[in-house]
């Protein structure tokens, strides 16, 4: 489906939300783009299994279920690892799609299919959280905000380099963490679904749109109706003052000043003791 | 004539130019101020005329312009406004003179930044006037003294836990009439913060990873030699006696003595308050909010993240003035931390609806 009928098909739908919840009904009516999306129930979604590194690296098949080949090893950057060492890695990352139903990678100034390797469960959490975001605000669970314009923009995973399977270990010059797999950096939304960088500092900031960004983040922490997905998630890096967050006693937010052109999600660590 | 552009003088990569094509940022300067018939001397308030360094000049930045604090207390002025898509990062020298980055905004192909935003350093007189432009990826910098500025070059980064990626560092003049005036400091290939520390007349720059175990270098102005330190983050206190590092949860930072480069323990302070930073005096002095009483987390699945509608103002809270020299509370206030700089060095605080720089006697 091309960008712009999934649109107009989102747009039909939200209407259809809008008019449910008027009508004091809160069935979500915008289906899972993706139902099949694990057809042989492995756990690794066809998208992953049938993207050219992963397919090149592990030979996935998405008829036959396959192993989860990543590993998480070492700590997640900061703390409890010394300032700007190398003390995380992942053995057999899995490389992300560049895009799929309800969000698209952005490069920066990175080489296609270096900066978004991760564990399997990090991988896991984008695709489903995305999903959930292409289905709307019901689906998130945060019916207070609009219908969601603008795809999910993901940024930086961990590194990786097909050629040399060396997955993780340090970012330099971009991040402390980052380093086995388990964080993901996410844009904030633009108030007309513009897919492009937001910083908060900028000018730009007059097109932030609060109650998207913040539903975002909410289905991460929340997960929607599906809580697993919200319990996975350990930390959100983020400036809430600027990005305009009411905590409300969730722990999970961290206010940090580095963070106002996106918010950086943290997963729980699947290999805590390796 | 009025509304004609004085001539700037530049500094681009060791040699000061006068600009001839006007910059985005200047056409949206000029746009503003020629329909009025106005030069941009004329727009300098009034109020800041008899303004000397002497009077600690107070500015802050807000959309679209840089505003000094006048002699009242109670109003800004604007001393700078533009189009520009950021500004950040403002200083005002103990001299008077104000800095600040301006930024272009980046040009966007598909959802990546095709060109990434480009920063200027503009630095302006305590009177408003501009006094240079400083092009070339200026991403931070530290006032040496009242003619020369030491700046750390890179490329805007989205998503960097820096903003930027270094390129280098160098030491400008801004007095200089002609010719190259911009010396490299080579040895920190990779700098990511700067300081000028007045107490030894020397340079710190922090590297983005450890050298042979060293990640901060410093520079005698004197020699112009490079040594590095164990210093674990340049962040002096006046004397140089002591240093705060920034580490573990974003909020938590830790004094250091310098001679051992060892965690201070403050019972005082840790636990019953939180270190904003230093209060410049004749003593080493901490600035230390009183902590807040926190609502107790919620249970998992009871707290629910929502928007923010409320002002963006700063609160008001209780602060003390810590000396480190005596182990004790030096004096205290109740005050909102407002979101300026001081040519005093001093932070800003607003109370009884007047704002000013801290002055602890």
């Amino acid at each position: 489906m091309t960008k712009s009928v999934s649109m107009a098909v989102k747009a039909l739908a939200g209407t259809g939300v809008i008019i449910a919840a008027v009508w004091g009904c809160s069935v979500d009516l915008t289906p899972d783009p993706d139902p099949g999306y694990d057809s042989d129930g492995d756990r690794i979604s066809n998208a992953v299994e049938t993207n050219p590194p992963n397919v090149r690296l592990y030979a996935f098949d998405p008829n036959v279920p396959n192993t989860n080949p990543s590993v998480s090893r070492g700590q997640t950057g900061s703390p409890p690892c010394p300032v700007q060492a190398s003390c995380g890695w992942i053995d057999n990352a899995i490389n992300l799609p560049d895009q799929h139903f309800g969000y698209y990678h952005y490069l920066g100034t990175d080489a296609v299919d270096t900066d978004d390797w991760g564990s399997l469960d990090l991988i896991n959490e984008v695709e489903a959280i995305a999903r959930k975001w292409y289905m709307g605000p019901f689906a998130c669970m945060y019916p207070q905000a609009s219908i969601p314009l603008g795809r999910m923009g993901v940024g930086d995973l961990s590194r990786g380099y097909e050629q040399t399977r060396n997955f993780g270990g340090s970012f330099y010059p971009d991040h402390r963490s980052h380093q086995n797999g388990l964080d993901v950096d996410i844009r904030f939304q633009w108030d007309d679904g513009r897919e492009a960088s937001l910083n908060l500092e900028s000018a730009d900031s007059l097109h932030y749109d609060a109650y998207r960004s913040v539903a975002l983040m909410a289905c991460f922490l929340y997960g929607g109706n599906d809580q697993s997905l919200g319990d996975q998630v350990t930390t959100i890096f983020v400036d809430t003052i600027y990005a305009r967050i009411n905590t409300d006693g969730e722990t999970r937010i961290v206010h940090d000043v580095t963070h106002r052109d996106h918010f950086h999600v943290r997963i729980v660590d699947p290999n805590p003791y390796d | 004539m009025l509304g004609l552009w004085i001539p700037i003088p530049m500094i681009d990569r060791g040699r000061i130019v006068t600009r001839s094509s006007p910059s985005r940022v200047r056409a949206a300067h000029t746009a503003l101020y020629a329909p009025l018939g106005l030069s941009l001397l004329a727009a300098i308030p009034s109020s800041l005329a008899g303004q000397t360094a002497t009077t600690p000049i107070v500015a802050r930045i807000r959309p679209g312009a840089v505003e000094v604090l006048d002699s009242s207390g109670r109003a800004w002025k604007a001393v700078r406004t533009s189009g520009a898509w950021m500004t950040n990062r403002l200083s005002v020298s103990s001299r008077g003179r104000i800095a600040f980055l301006e930024w272009e905004p980046p040009i966007i192909e598909g959802v990546d930044q095709k060109v990434p935003p480009q920063p200027q350093l503009v630095v302006l007189e305590a009177d408003g006037r501009v006094s240079a432009e400083i092009s070339g990826g200026v991403q931070r910098y530290t006032w040496v003294d009242g003619d020369r500025i030491a700046v750390i070059r890179g490329k805007y980064r989205e998503g960097n836990q820096f903003g930027f990626v270094p390129e280098g560092v160098s030491l400008l003049s801004l007095s200089a009439p002609s010719g190259a005036r911009e010396t490299e400091i080579v040895g920190v290939p990779e700098p990511v913060q700067i300081v000028f520390a007045a107490f030894d007349s020397s340079l710190y720059i922090r590297n983005a990873r450890p050298i042979d175990g060293a990640t901060v270098f410093r520079y005698r102005l004197a020699d112009s030699s490079l040594r590095p330190t164990p210093v674990i983050q340049p962040n002096f206190s006046s004397s140089g006696r002591y240093y705060l590092v920034h580490d573990g949860p974003p909020d938590t930072v830790i004094v250091y003595d310098t001679s051992s480069h060892q965690p201070v323990a403050l019972p005082d302070v840790q636990g019953v308050g939180r270190i904003i930073g230093w209060a410049p005096g004749a003593g080493d002095y901490l600035l230390v909010e009183k902590a807040q009483p926190k609502a107790p987390p919620k249970a998992p699945g009871q707290a629910r993240i929502r928007v923010n509608t409320g002002p963006r103002t700063p609160p008001v809270r209780d602060y003390w003035i810590y000396d480190l020299g005596s182990r004790r509370r030096h004096a205290s206030f109740r005050a909102s931390l407002e979101d300026a700089v001081a040519s005093s060095g001093s932070p800003v605080v607003k109370a009884a609806g007047k704002v000013e720089s801290l002055k602890i006697q």
